[in-house]
């Protein structure tokens, strides 16, 4: 997986992950992938930042 | 972003993640971790579901440019799921409302108009005018409000004494009705009071889980992860998980049962027949702690009086009623359930339903049973909360650490704010209710209003108050911090027609133009979240408060400040008779913004500068506003139903101290929190041994109630099961997260979930479209055959979230007769090549 490393981990099997994206729409995509990657029982999220100012677009129409 | 300063973040990053998970990263410097940071961080409980998670915000120039998990509250212990991660940007959506708009024609309001900002001036102008039209030509009970789970603790409260005792109309409801309130009526049948009485904390305790109807693993992910952590930890740890599907928590689960729908009530019933015929009632609890009582069947479905299923329903009108029993006449009632009948009628085998029933049997094993809308949002949700009290009434597996029934809420504030304040068309603060002529008077009291102020009848619950609005009994109605025109049932046929109906006026406040504020005839834009000072309680009885971090945008502004502000536009004369003035002459000529909010309590607290101990200093629009700081004083107004009120066990804690907290669990005595309730040695409440301290005589009953089956179910030519609910990446109906670009991108379109055999036996394939119709309407979706829901044959499962296809046009708005909750989860539909 692109722009993801594992900056450390435990016995108990786990990871620290860091997605660093230069698009910020791929962070999702790689978070869904990284949670139905098979053996994953559970993947969740610690801290996020952002520094696009802009509105989000708005394309769910 | 220079080098630097990404690997600044990045290491930040890494390192809030490995504290969080316990695991030491010796590679990085820490020390840096901890200096250059020009982002001022606070806390705030998370936005979105019911769990509570605290997070920490993070604020640059005047906007939320970061979160992280916050490491230091008890719920999340610095986790947080993919929802709570994209919070800093729910409040950026391009589409963001900043001004008031009203439909109008040529200057002037036209309910077929085109929508055109206006000042709120002229907004509340208008509302005043229909307002005191529909009080004037029919009295309280034409003037509705449809408030919500998400609405802060005050927001709630403001609104209560605004409707009903300024309009002295009960009809406000909540969106929680939807999602609760069966686990309301529960509580209050089974032990007088509502809310679960363990917490979180049962998640390190239990040996054995027991899901039913939740599928946590994408609708409270945090919690998943506490007891994923704690099945992979304790060795003698066990899962169970029913549902009507297969989803993510079978993964872990030890055993996993998918049942027809409807029949969890006969499973139920099984487990308790179970108890009894290997011996293994708790005998000494169950005479010292319980009665026995036998529940009325036959209660219909909540329809209209009209439908022919009411009209066969031989208790449709006393839904709630039931009559004494002893122990004997219980076991001969359950006797029916065995392991034949019910696997027969659950499609569930012999030897999957043993082993769950051994986790509560087994009095070595500390269970918990967890549930959100699969028990809720069920024609018989009321029944399904009574009947998991009784299995852990029968065994006294319940209100210690690791034992105990706990249901779970979708809102952040369903407990806070709808259930606490009493949000509901019967209910006051602390438990108290409209109908009991004590809590009506305590309340005036309380609320320094003239005797006889508060109407004794409970009028519309929230799916009456659409066929009411269909019907033309409403006429004024406002709603609030929801999207009820997407998520209420059958839109096609009582919902939509009411909104448009010529006669009504419809107020919708949202932060963004959803489907119901494009079906309002005025919107008004609100501030949200941490654009103001707020309240939440979480589903642990936890209540939690943050600051206001940023200013909303444009002229948008919060829930609280629209309820006061509209409060000033009525005169006391214009809503209430000469009789009721005359008891309280003082009030003549006043507002209600003067009798409601400026009345010695809640306009008490002086405006004060809001800092933390960091020294940070925080604005609190509502307070410079109005000129005091209001937040407190609804508080302390609120708090007086706990502390002063006929019933015990509400007791909340001093303002600052949530300020200064990772909040605390009710009742808090003396500055304490009580994680266990009724239990001695755990709830301060308790002198000795085991109190329900919510009935009269200590007492929880243990109700006998049947199987019977669902309103609608699949014949002949509407052939298969609906089941509707949530995917991971979407909040409810995606009024916010759709705005989020990652969350839409990983789930933009809802699909509908079916068996591969069905979907080949209708010619169709993974990826096509397929047209899905019931008696009441239809929708098309993609086909799915694989992924993370695996559908039995005979049942399809589609989420809400998304605003174009509106799955609840098929829907029946079909209820629980005694919670009014709309089930959800069952009609009976179609497919075909769309």
């Amino acid at each position: 997986m692109p722009e993801t490393e594992v900056m450390g981990h435990n016995e108990q099997g786990k990871l620290v992950v860091v997605l660093d994206t230069q698009n910020n729409r791929l962070a999702a995509d790689r978070i869904t992938k990284i949670q139905n990657t098979a053996g994953v029982l559970s993947a969740t999220l610690i801290y996020q930042y952002d520094d696009h100012h802009e509105p989000q677009a708005e394309d769910s129409e | 972003m220079s080098i630097s300063r990404r690997e600044f973040i990045k290491k930040n990053a890494a390192t809030a993640a490995a504290t969080a998970a316990g695991i030491s990263l010796p590679a990085l410097n820490l020390a840096l971790a901890a200096t250059e940071d020009d982002i001022r961080w606070d806390k705030a409980p998370c936005r979105f579901c019911g769990t509570g998670c605290s997070v920490l915000v993070g604020t640059q120039d005047g906007r939320i440019v970061a979160t992280q998990g916050d490491p230091d509250a008890p719920v999340n212990r610095g986790l947080n799921c993919i929802k709570g991660y994209f919070l800093s940007k729910i409040m950026y959506g391009k589409d963001r409302l900043t001004t008031p708009l009203l439909r109008m024609t040529d200057g002037k309001y036209d309910k077929e108009g085109e929508f055109t900002p206006v000042t709120w001036d002229q907004a509340f102008d208008i509302m005043a005018e229909k307002w005191k039209a529909a009080l004037n030509d029919k009295g309280p009970p034409s003037v509705g409000m449809f408030g919500s789970g998400q609405w802060t603790v005050w927001e709630g409260y403001a609104a209560s004494k605004l409707y009903k005792g300024g309009f002295r109309s009960n009809n406000l409801e909540p969106n929680a009705r939807h999602c609760m309130a069966s686990a309301v009526a529960g509580f209050i049948r089974t032990f007088g009071a509502d809310e679960p009485m363990g917490c979180y904390d049962d998640l390190e305790h239990a040996d054995a889980f027991v899901l039913w109807g939740s599928n946590r693993a994408e609708m409270h992910p945090i919690l998943w992860s506490r007891l994923t952590d704690r099945r992979l930890t304790h060795e003698k740890c066990q899962v169970a998980v029913l549902s009507t599907f297969e989803h993510r928590c079978f993964d872990l689960a030890d055993n996993g049962m998918v049942f027809k729908p409807q029949t969890d009530l006969a499973i139920l019933n099984y487990i308790a027949r179970y108890i009894i015929k290997t011996g293994r009632v708790n005998e000494e609890f169950v005479r010292n702690h319980t009665k026995f009582v036998l529940g009325n069947d036959d209660i219909g479905y909540g329809l209209r009086p009209e439908d022919p299923r009411e009209q066969n329903a031989a208790n449709a009108d006393k839904a709630g009623g039931s009559t004494p029993i002893d122990f004997e006449q219980y076991a001969k009632f359950v006797e029916k359930y065995d392991a034949d009948y019910v696997s027969e009628l659950s499609g569930v085998p012999k030897d999957k339903l043993e082993a769950l029933a051994e986790l509560y049997a087994d009095p070595d094993i500390k269970v918990v049973s967890y549930w959100t809308m699969g028990f809720n949002q069920h024609t018989r949700g009321t029944w399904a909360n009574n009947l998991v009290y009784n299995i852990h009434l029968l065994t006294g597996k319940i209100s210690e650490p690791g034992n105990g029934p706990f249901s779970l809420t979708g809102q952040p504030s369903a407990c806070g704010t709808a259930r606490e304040v009493g949000t509901f068309a019967h209910r006051l603060p602390a438990d108290l209710v409209v109908m009991n002529e004590g809590h009506r008077a305590f309340t005036e009291k309380v609320w320094k209003l003239p005797e006889g102020t508060l109407n004794g009848k409970a009028q519309y619950h929230a799916v009456l108050q659409n066929r009411m609005l269909k019907d033309g009994k409403i006429n004024a109605y406002w709603v609030m911090c929801n999207n009820n025109m997407q998520a209420a049932a059958n839109l096609n046929n009582e919902t939509y027609p009411g909104y448009r109906n010529p006669d009504n006026f419809i107020v919708v406040s949202d932060p963004y133009p959803t489907v119901t504020a494009q079906a309002a005839d005025l919107i008004l834009p609100t501030a949200m979240w941490t654009e103001k000072e707020g309240a939440y309680g979480n589903a642990e009885r936890r209540t939690q408060f943050w600051r206001q971090q940023v200013d909303a945008p444009g002229e948008a502004r919060s829930d609280l400040w629209q309820l006061v502000q509209f409060s000033r536009r009525f005169k006391v004369e214009e809503v209430w008779p000469e009789e009721l003035l005359a008891k309280k002459p003082e009030y003549r000529g006043k507002t209600l913004y003067d009798v409601l909010f400026a009345n010695g309590q809640v306009d008490k607290f002086p405006l004060e500068e809001i800092s933390d101990d960091r020294g940070n200093v925080y604005n609190n629009q509502e307070s410079k506003d109005f000129g005091y700081y209001l937040q407190k004083g609804l508080y302390e107004e609120y708090r007086t139903f706990g502390l002063e009120g006929p019933k015990k066990g509400h007791e909340l804690g001093e303002f600052d101290d949530y300020h200064k907290s990772r909040g605390m669990r009710w009742p808090v005595i003396d500055g304490k929190e009580t994680l266990w309730r009724y239990r001695a040695g755990y709830d301060p409440l308790v002198k000795e041994g085991v109190e329900f301290y919510g009935k009269p005589d200590g007492k929880a009953l243990i109700f006998a109630l049947p199987y019977e089956p669902a309103a609608e179910s699949p014949d002949e030519e509407f052939d298969m099961w609906l089941s509707t609910g949530r995917v991971l990446e979407h909040w409810h109906s995606g009024s916010m997260t759709q705005r989020v670009p990652e969350l839409y991108r990983a789930m933009p379109d809802a699909m509908l979930y079916m068996h591969p055999e069905d979907a080949k036996k209708r010619g169709l394939r993974r990826g096509m479209v397929a047209k899905i119709e019931s008696r009441r309407g239809e929708v098309t979706a993609q086909i799915e055959t694989r992924g993370r829901n695996r559908v039995p044959e005979g049942l399809v499962y589609m989420p809400w979230f998304d605003a174009r296809r509106l799955i609840n046009k098929l829907t029946l708005d079909a209820t629980c007769p005694i919670s009014k909750e709309t089930d959800f989860k069952k009609c009976a539909v179609k497919v075909t090549r769309a």
